[in-house]
């Protein structure tokens, strides 16, 4: 089985890394209240709702909450956020991209040295009749992703991002980010050749039946996503790579970690375990 | 309350040969805890071996939906998928029970009374470069909406807690739409959720594409009342 590289794998790669360690994550109604004055809300209302994963703070249409485990924030417009909007949304990206970092700048949430312009996207809806005589298209949003620089190093995974949503009245309707922050650095480590990681990733994808493709294989930090602790911000490499076989394609991703001295792993156990099923009869 | 159901398959022994899957479970258990931990209530949990084509096939075709998946108002399905180009989607099983998949030509839902939303968490599930209504028009019999993806979707830890996330949020009675294109949507993995619901009306489907939570009391529409869908997608 061949494995065929739809990108440039990386090459050259730092000799060594800094390794930071990460502060814990705050979700105290204090915290959440206080962050929402960075959002222009007043913080003085005590509508708050908490749950095992979030902690949300209400005031009027607006809606701010942090993730208990990774202290991941989402604001959002209640009444505008993802709503059906009466004209299209005809921003160009340099007009979103704007709008998005004013915001940004202006909440002085985040450390705006440390981001980078990613992509944006878009959220778009259509309608049609059953014979698809009478088919609607449009944009309902711009969502503008900024990813997360480290001493210059690219942050990967499902965290180290800022996404801005902005409504066709450039308006910031909501702004979701999982964004830890490194305290100091725990250590610096060697990092292991790309070489190796390409060939420890070759080695797992050998076992894959069908035509396997690699769409992204980078290096950088790993971030973990909004519903994982993470007490360490340490380098890896991602390889995501589709397998098509006969009919049938799948997608996966493999994270390998790029430090020859690692502090935590970079996955975790199933979160939800499934119960042992006793064998069902069939009829 | 509503109630759910979830199949998920991982492995594929022979003769339904795929390549393993390592999270099915993950997502379905996920988007069950994520449910139930809002109060409502599980039916069934059938993983790999256990869970049977029959259950996702309608009665009359020879099925046994009526006893599983159009018993529940929440089915929650997550195995390998595809959808080819004669607008035919297929989700694959890992027994033969009493085939190795189940087809969108042969499902029914909603004419049970019951099953409203259909999740399938499987690649190409609502494939926006095939025509997706001719897809799965003749599902919709009173069903409300499906929760799939267009393209690829990822099998992997790090995007597994999407079922979960949705199931929390759907179960919290959130809007239904933004919760599943919130909690999929990954532009890391490039994973492309789409939500589609049906309406007698263009501004029909659109409301309730755009408004349907769980609670919010939007009556069943008898296929043949089906005149719009409307779907939504982020990329």
């Amino acid at each position: 089985m061949a494995i065929k590289y739809a990108v440039e794998p990386p090459k050259e790669v730092p000799a060594s890394l800094n390794v930071y360690s990460l502060a814990p994550p705050q979700s105290t109604t204090k915290y959440v209240t206080s962050l929402s004055q960075r959002f222009g809300l007043t913080g003085k209302l005590r509508e708050v709702v908490t749950s095992k994963d979030w902690t949300s703070y209400f005031e009027g249409r607006y809606r701010v909450s942090v993730h208990r485990n990774s202290g991941a924030v989402w604001y959002v417009n209640r009444d505008k956020y993802s709503m059906e909007p009466e004209k299209d949304f005809s921003l160009k990206p340099q007009q979103s991209e704007k709008v998005a970092q004013a915001f940004l700048e202006r909440s002085q949430f985040l450390p705006t040295k440390e981001m980078r312009l990613h992509k944006i996207t878009h959220l778009r809806s259509a309608t049609s009749d059953l014979k698809g005589r009478d088919k609607v298209e449009r944009l309902i949003d711009a969502g503008v992703i900024y990813r997360r620089f480290v001493d210059e190093t690219p942050v990967q995974g499902p965290g180290g991002f800022a996404m801005v949503h902005i409504d066709p009245e450039a308006e910031v309707v909501g702004l979701r980010s999982v964004w830890r922050t490194a305290l100091q650095s725990a250590a610096k480590v060697k990092i292991m050749p790309a070489g190796a990681a390409i060939e420890t990733f070759e080695k797992l994808a050998s076992k894959v039946q069908g035509d396997v493709t690699v769409t992204a294989a980078n290096f950088g930090y790993f971030e973990q996503g909004d519903m994982d602790k993470q007490a360490y911000l340490e380098p890896a490499y991602v390889f995501i790579y589709t397998a098509q076989n006969g009919e049938v394609a799948h997608k996966s991703i493999e994270v390998i970690s790029a430090g020859l001295q690692t502090f935590a792993k970079l996955k975790g156990g199933k979160r939800f375990p499934a119960g042992a099923q006793t064998k069902r009869t069939a009829g | 309350m509503a109630s759910i159901g979830v199949e998920w398959i991982n492995n594929f022994p022979g003769p339904c040969t795929q390549n393993t899957l390592s999270y099915c479970d993950e997502t379905s258990q996920g988007f069950k805890n994520g449910m139930v931990s809002r109060g409502h209530t599980a039916k069934f949990d059938w993983g790999n071996q256990n869970a049977f084509e029959t259950d996702f096939r309608e009665t009359p075709l020879g099925g046994d939906d009526g006893n599983w998946v159009d018993s529940v108002d929440f089915a929650h399905f997550s195995s390998h998928g595809s959808t080819n180009a004669n607008n035919l989607f297929q989700g694959y099983f890992g027994g033969q029970n009493a085939s190795c998949t189940w087809r969108s030509d042969q499902a029914r839902y909603g004419n049970n009374f019951n099953l409203e939303y259909l999740i399938i968490d499987a690649c190409n599930s609502l494939e926006l470069t095939r025509n997706i209504i001719a897809v799965w028009h003749n599902t919709f019999q009173r069903l409300h909406m499906i929760f799939a993806f267009t393209d690829l979707v990822s099998d992997s830890w790090w995007t597994g807690g999407r079922g979960y996330n949705f199931g929390r949020r759907a179960g919290n009675n959130e809007k239904l739409t933004n919760a599943w294109l919130d909690e999929s949507y990954s532009f890391w993995a490039d994973d492309n959720p789409v939500a589609m619901a049906a309406g007698r009306s263009q501004a029909d489907a659109i409301n309730r594409r755009d408004n349907e939570r769980i609670n919010s009391n939007f009556d069943d529409i008898p296929n043949n009342e089906i005149a719009f869908y409307a779907w939504r997608w982020r990329s």
